[in-house]
C-alpha cells in the first residue's frame, strides 16, 4: 500500500531511474546471485558435471581453509593490495598532489600529464611496456649494466616478480589518486593555512593537523575505490607474469581464473570470487569506520 | 522552457532504453550465427538463396603464419568444397590463443546454443571431457556409412572415442614425440652424431658436455611454463613418466604416488635446478617461448628440445624459421625410457580431430565437410602442412608425404606409443601437472615436495576414492 503513496515527485524519479535499476538488476545483481548459487555446487566447465552439477553446501569454503594455494593467493593479494594500492597509489598520489600545489602552471600540467599517461594507457599495453622494461634485455638491465651498477642482467620478472607487478600497478594507478587529491587540496581555503602559519605551525603540523583532517572524506573515497580496483586487477598480472613464476604473483583473481578456466572447476572458482567480494565489502566497511575516527 | 527540457530529457531516456533493449535482443542472434538464424539474417538482407546453409568453422589460429589457414588457402579447400556442395557455405571463425585457452574458450562456446560453432578443431585430450558434457555430436552413424573410415589407423580412432566408446570426431592427425637436437652444437661439444640416447642419464650427459664446452649455449629445453598448457603435461611430464614404467591412470584409478612420479619430478628438478642444464627461466616462462626456442635450435644457441614431431613444421620451407637441408642441421632422436632396456624408447601420441557441436542444426551437411577434409588427398596435405603424421594408412601413396622430413623417425617411434588417459577428469589432472611443474622449476619447491603436492592436488580434484598409491 505504501508503494502507491509515493509522491508525484517520487514517481517521476522512479520512472527516470527505472532503466538504470533494470539494467543493474539484469547485468549486475542477477549474475552475482547466480555466482553465489554456483559457489555451492560442484559445477565444472566441461565433463559430465557441467550440466549435472550437485549442490554441495559449504564444501568449497571448507576446502579453502586447507588449500595451501588459496592461502598463498590470499597472502599475495594482501601484499599486492597494501604495497600497490595503499602505500603506492594512495600515499604517493597524495604527496605528488601536495608537492604540485601552488606550483607554476606549466610545471603542474607537465608533471600531471606525465603521470596521467600511465593511467590513460590500457592495462594490457601498460603490462607490455613493463615486461619490456623488466625483461633480461630490457631497458632497466641495459641502463644498470651500462652504468656499472649490475655486472650481468637480472631477469626481474623471474627473480622479483611481486615487486615488478607492484611497481607496474603503482605506475598505472597513481594518477587516479593524484587527481582526486588535487581537487580536494584546491578546496582547502587559503586563510585556514595562513592562520595556522601565524599560529606557528610548521610544515608537517600543517599536513597532519589541517590538510589531512580537511580532506578525510576524499582519502576514504579514494581508499575504497583503489582497494576495490586493485583487488580485481587481473590483466596486468596475467600479462606480466601469468601469476608465476610458480605461484609467486598468484593473487585471488588469478587463482580464481586458474581454478575456473584452467582446472575447469567452476564451482570452486566462483567460491573464490565470493571470498573476493566479501573481502572487498569488509575492507570498505573498515575504511568507513576509520574515517569516522576524529583526527 | 522547463517543460521543453523535461520533454527532451524524457525523449533521450526513452531513446537510450530502446537502443539498449535493441542491443540485448539483437545480440544473441548476432552472436548465435547458428545456421538457421544466420540464414534468416542473410535472406532478409540479400535477396533469395533461402536454401543456403552457413556452417561456422572454428579452429585455433596461431599468432602468425597459421598452418591450417595456409592449407585452406593454398589447397583451396573451402572453395572446392563449396563448389562441390552448392548451398553450403563455410564461415571461418578462428580463435587466436594459446593451446590451453583455446580448449577453455571452446568449451565455453560449446556450452551454449547461441555461441557454439558448428564444426571445430578439437585436441583429442578434450574429446572425452567435452563428450561427457554433451557438447559433441556422436558420429557413430556417420562413420558407419563412410567408406573412407576403414583407412584410418586404429590408434587414431581410439583417440576420438568418448568414455562411452562412441566416436566423437574425425582424426586430423596423430603425432609422436622425441628430442630435436642441433648437429653443430653436438659436434662442437664432441658428442658423436647421429645421436640416440639409450637412457635418461645419457640425455643429461649430452647436456653437461654442451654446457662444459660453451656456457653461452643453453643445452636443453623441455616445456615447463604453464602458459603452454597441455604441452607441459604431454611433451614433458608424460614423456618422462611413461618411460619409467608407471602411468597416470591405472586400473581405473588415478595414481597419486609412485616411484615413476617421483623420478619424473626429480629429472625435471635436475635439468632446471640442480644442474642448470635447462634454458633460463626468462625464456622458458616467456609467453613466446615456442618462437624463441624454435629459432634458438635452428641457430644453434639451444642444444636439445624435447618436442612433438610437428615442431619440425617451423623449420620447413613453409615454416616460420626455414632451415635448408633440415635433416642435416637438426636431428630427431627417440625419447629413451628411464633405464633403457625393453621397451627402449617411448612416445606419447595424441593429435587433433574435427568435431561437430551437439547444437549444430545441420549435422548431415557438417559431416559432409568433415568427410571432405578427411579424404585421402585433403587429410594427407593437411598433415603435410602442419608437420604431423596423417591418421590414414594410405597417405604414403602421396609422394610429398613419403618424402617429408623425419617421416621415418616419426613413424618408427610410434612403435611404443601411449595415449593419455581416456577419462573426463584428465583435463583437470593435467592442469595440476602444469602448475606443479612450473612451481618446481621456478620456486624453492623440491622434487619431493612436488610429488607430495601432486598427490594432494589430484586427490582434491578427482576425490580420494578414485586414486591409488603404489
Amino acid at each position: 500500500m505504501r508503494l502507491l503513496r509515493i509522491s508525484k515527485q517520487g514517481r517521476k524519479a522512479l520512472l527516470f531511474l527505472a532503466p538504470t535499476i533494470a539494467l543493474l538488476l539484469f547485468f549486475f545483481i542477477w549474475p552475482v546471485l547466480l555466482s553465489f548459487y554456483y559457489s555451492f555446487t560442484d559445477m565444472t566447465l566441461s565433463g559430465s558435471k557441467s550440466t549435472n552439477y550437485n549442490f554441495i553446501g559449504f564444501n568449497h569454503f571448507v576446502r579453502m581453509f586447507s588449500d595451501p594455494l588459496f592461502r598463498t593467493s590470499f597472502a599475495n593479494t594482501l601484499i599486492f593490495l597494501i604495497f600497490s594500492a595503499i602505500i603506492g597509489q594512495l600515499i604517493l598520489g597524495f604527496f605528488i598532489a601536495l608537492l604540485m600545489r601552488n606550483k607554476n602552471r606549466h610545471f603542474r600540467s607537465f608533471v600531471g600529464m606525465t603521470i596521467l599517461v600511465g593511467w590513460i594507457m590500457p592495462e594490457i599495453v601498460c603490462s607490455f611496456c613493463w615486461v619490456a622494461f623488466f625483461s633480461k634485455s630490457g631497458t632497466l638491465n641495459t641502463a644498470l649494466t651500462s652504468l656499472g651498477i649490475l655486472s650481468k642482467p637480472i631477469s626481474w620478472l623471474v627473480s622479483f616478480p611481486m615487486v615488478s607487478v607492484i611497481i607496474a600497478n603503482i605506475w598505472h594507478g597513481t594518477a587516479f589518486s593524484m587527481l582526486q587529491f588535487q581537487a580536494a587540496l584546491d578546496d582547502i581555503p587559503a586563510d585556514v593555512e595562513a592562520s595556522a602559519a601565524i599560529d606557528g605551525a610548521n610544515r608537517w603540523q600543517k599536513i597532519t593537523r589541517i590538510i589531512i583532517p580537511m580532506i578525510k572524506g576524499t582519502i576514504m573515497t579514494d581508499a575504497i575505490l583503489i582497494t576495490l580496483k586493485t583487488l580485481g586487477v587481473f590483466g596486468l598480472i596475467y600479462a606480466m607474469t601469468g601469476g608465476g613464476p610458480g605461484t609467486k604473483t598468484t593473487t585471488l583473481s588469478i587463482y580464481m581464473y586458474r581454478q575456473a578456466f584452467g582446472s575447469y572447476q567452476m564451482g570452486y572458482g566462483t567460491a573464490i570470487a565470493m571470498v573476493m567480494l566479501i573481502l572487498g565489502i569488509v575492507l570498505s566497511a573498515c575504511y568507513v569506520k576509520f574515517s569516522k575516527i576524529k583526527l | 522552457m522547463k517543460k521543453k527540457a523535461k520533454v527532451i530529457a524524457l525523449f533521450l531516456v526513452l531513446a537510450m532504453t530502446l537502443s539498449l533493449v535493441g542491443c540485448s535482443s539483437n545480440n544473441p542472434t548476432a552472436g548465435t550465427q547458428s545456421p538457421s538464424s544466420s540464414t534468416n539474417n542473410d535472406t532478409s538482407n540479400q535477396t533469395e538463396k533461402p536454401e543456403e546453409i552457413v556452417l561456422k568453422f572454428t579452429y585455433k589460429q596461431a599468432a602468425s603464419n597459421d598452418l591450417l589457414e595456409k592449407w585452406l588457402e593454398e589447397k583451396k579447400v573451402i572453395e572446392r568444397f563449396e563448389a562441390e556442395n552448392p548451398g553450403i557455405k563455410i564461415e571461418l571463425t578462428p580463435i587466436s590463443s594459446s593451446e590451453g585457452d583455446y580448449a577453455t574458450l571452446l568449451a565455453l562456446k560449446l556450452s551454449s546454443e547461441t555461441t557454439a560453432p558448428d564444426i571445430f578443431m578439437e585436441d583429442t585430450y578434450m574429446t572425452a571431457t567435452d563428450a561427457a558434457a554433451g557438447y559433441l555430436a556422436c558420429l557413430d552413424d556417420y562413420v558407419a556409412n563412410w567408406d573412407e573410415w576403414s583407412h584410418y589407423l586404429d590408434g587414431t580412432k581410439e583417440a576420438v572415442k568418448g568414455t562411452d566408446g562412441k566416436i566423437y570426431g574425425i582424426p586430423i592427425s596423430t603425432d609422436s614425440r622425441g628430442i630435436f637436437y642441433n648437429y653443430k652444437v653436438f659436434r662442437d661439444a664432441g658428442i658423436p652424431t647421429p645421436w640416440q640416447p639409450t637412457n635418461w642419464e645419457e640425455i643429461l650427459d649430452a647436456a653437461r658436455k654442451i654446457k662444459a664446452h660453451d656456457p653461452s649455449i643453453e643445452p636443453f629445453y623441455m616445456i615447463v611454463g604453464k602458459q603452454n598448457g597441455e604441452g607441459v603435461s604431454m611433451q614433458t611430464f608424460e614423456m618422462l613418466l611413461y618411460g619409467t614404467g608407471d602411468q597416470l591412470y591405472e586400473n581405473g584409478k588415478w595414481v597419486v604416488k609412485s616411484k615413476g612420479l617421483s623420478d619424473t619430478f626429480k629429472f625435471i628438478e635436475q635439468v632446471y635446478k640442480t644442474e642448470k642444464l635447462g634454458v633460463s627461466l626468462d625464456v622458458a616462462l616467456a609467453s613466446d617461448v615456442g618462437a624463441q626456442v624454435n629459432k634458438g635450435l635452428a641457430d644453434g644457441t639451444i642444444g636439445m628440445y624435447l618436442a612433438v614431431a610437428t615442431t619440425a613444421g617451423n623449420w620447413t620451407s613453409t615454416g616460420s624459421y626455414p632451415v635448408e637441408n633440415l635433416e642435416q642441421v637438426i636431428g630427431f632422436a627417440a625419447m629413451p625410457t628411464q633405464y633403457g632396456g625393453d621397451p627402449a624408447t617411448i612416445t606419447m601420441c595424441g593429435g587433433w580431430s574435427w568435431a561437430i557441436s551437439s547444437h549444430c542444426k545441420y549435422k548431415d551437411e557438417a559431416f559432409k565437410f568433415l568427410a571432405f577434409c578427411g579424404n585421402k588427398e585433403n587429410a594427407t596435405w593437411r598433415s603435410l602442412y602442419d608437420g604431423r603424421m596423417s591418421p590414414r594408412d594410405d597417405s604414403t601413396d602421396i609422394e610429398e608425404y613419403a618424402m617429408r622430413p623425419y617421416i621415418k623417425e616419426m613413424t618408427a617411434y610410434m612403435a611404443n606409443a601411449y595415449v593419455r588417459p581416456k577419462h573426463e577428469s584428465y583435463a583437470m589432472v593435467s592442469t595440476q601437472i602444469q602448475t606443479i611443474v612450473e612451481e618446481l622449476v621456478s620456486t624453492d619447491m623440491t622434487a619431493e615436495q612436488a610429488a607430495e603436492e601432486y598427490k594432494s592436488r589430484v586427490i582434491s580434484v578427482v576425490g580420494n576414492e578414485n586414486t591409488l598409491t603404489k
